[in-house]
């Protein structure tokens, strides 16, 4: 009996000095981490719709609190509209895959970009390589209205072999990306350019 | 045995992959490219190095019990501050390694190692045994992504080779090829050992 309080008491300062130390690591890092990612939401900002050079963030009210969307307008150095950004979590093989899509106004695809992703190492992580990414790019400047699922289900995009589940999630992620462009569009004509307010001051998206 | 055994026997006679076949759930998923075998080696033997350390030196202290639910507890520990640790000061690290942490939480080699070897030994015992084994898991990698990427994509660290590139094996790069080389690879180590007994 003695022996036993003796081992549980043991095991609860071993459990008690472990948490202590995760405690004070997420302390110091969380707040590294974040500004990290948002460093480089910015920079993926950027890659998706380069015409851009200023951002703004905005939030399309409905009347469904949890279907808001929220995006960022992109505006040209002389304050044009130059294009949304949107971010959209596709589910993938893994969990989901956070992606960025650029639009320009009219609704074009211009750019796309993996933040993050839980895909399978060598496999579905290919997402992001040049392998799948290229195609993909070529497919956009070459067909005037691409139909985005993979050529098994009918679609014109090639999947990763070994990783259609992977790929059908990114094709998932540029649909949802379009659907919720034809829903933030009406509002897009008032939206004005961040008042001298660079990039990296506005909020990121989460 | 000496230092310099601990350091070598997890190359080759005691093979945490081949021989103690421990962790082959991450090493048969990270295995199909080189580029992955590396990084996962490197990974995988920075926490091992740090669990054995940190076992080692507490191995006095902890009832004989109660053992392992405690390096458990310690191992998950280590992995998450590494984890956040690099996340938080090396983004482009992270880029590369993120992956491959989480799977490092389901390598028993580490937990392996704890058990067998650094509950029992000093810590530079315990050093040598994790930098062998960590080198070990390692070259056990990268033999198997070696035939996996040749014949799987027709690629060596990502670059083409003539000949291989041409009409590659995809099955190679999908876990059944994984376990088909892994096992062509144990049964050829086994051949040689046997006919150095022989001799």
């Amino acid at each position: 009996m003695k022996d036993m309080i003796k081992m549980g008491l043991f095991l609860f300062v071993v459990a008690a000095v472990a948490g202590v130390l995760l405690a004070i690591t997420e302390d110091i890092t969380a707040p590294k981490i974040a500004a990290n990612k948002k460093a480089l939401l910015e920079q993926a900002r950027k890659e998706v719709l380069p015409v851009a050079s200023k951002f703004s963030q905005n939030e399309h009210k409905t009347d469904d609190k949890a279907n808001a969307v929220s995006f960022s307008a992109g505006f040209t150095e002389s304050g044009e509209m130059a294009g949304v950004v949107l971010n959209v979590y596709p589910k993938g093989y893994a969990g989901p895959i956070e992606m960025v899509v650029g639009l320009d106004p009219q609704g074009k695809i211009t750019g796309v970009k993996i933040l993050s992703q839980k895909e399978t190492p060598g496999l579905g992580t290919k997402l992001s390589d040049p392998v799948f990414m290229e195609p993909f790019k070529k497919l956009l400047s070459s067909k005037e209205k691409p139909v985005f699922m993979v050529k098994q289900d009918g679609g014109d995009v090639d999947a990763i072999t070994a990783a259609t589940i992977s790929s059908r999630a990114f094709c998932a992620g540029i649909r949802n990306s379009l659907d919720l462009y034809n829903l933030i569009k009406p509002q897009l004509s008032s939206l004005t350019p961040p008042q001298a307010l660079p990039a990296s001051t506005t909020g990121g998206i989460k | 045995m000496t230092l310099m055994q601990h350091l070598l026997k997890g190359f080759w006679k005691e093979n945490p992959i081949f021989v103690i076949a421990l962790g082959l759930c991450p090493a048969l998923a990270v295995s199909s490219s080189l580029v992955n075998a590396v990084g996962m080696g490197i990974a995988a033997t920075f926490v091992l190095l740090g669990s054995n350390i940190i076992v080692s030196l507490m191995r006095k202290i902890v009832p004989k019990k109660i053992r392992i639910p405690i390096f458990i507890v310690i191992i998950a520990t280590f992995v998450t501050i590494i984890d956040k640790l690099i996340a938080a000061f090396s983004p482009s690290l992270s880029a590369s390694l993120g992956i491959f942490i989480p799977l490092i939480v389901v390598n028993c080699v580490i937990l392996g190692r704890a058990e067998s070897f650094a509950s029992k030994n000093g810590p530079m015992d315990s050093i040598m045994d994790a930098l062998g084994m960590g080198a070990g898991f390692t070259i056990a990698l990268i033999m198997i992504a070696f035939f996996r990427e040749l014949l799987g994509e027709g690629k060596l660290f990502g670059y083409a080779i003539p000949f291989f590139n041409s009409d590659p094996a995809l099955i190679m790069i999908m876990a059944p090829g994984g376990f088909i080389v892994f096992g062509l690879l144990i049964a050829l180590k086994r051949h040689m050992e046997a006919k150095g007994d022989a001799r």
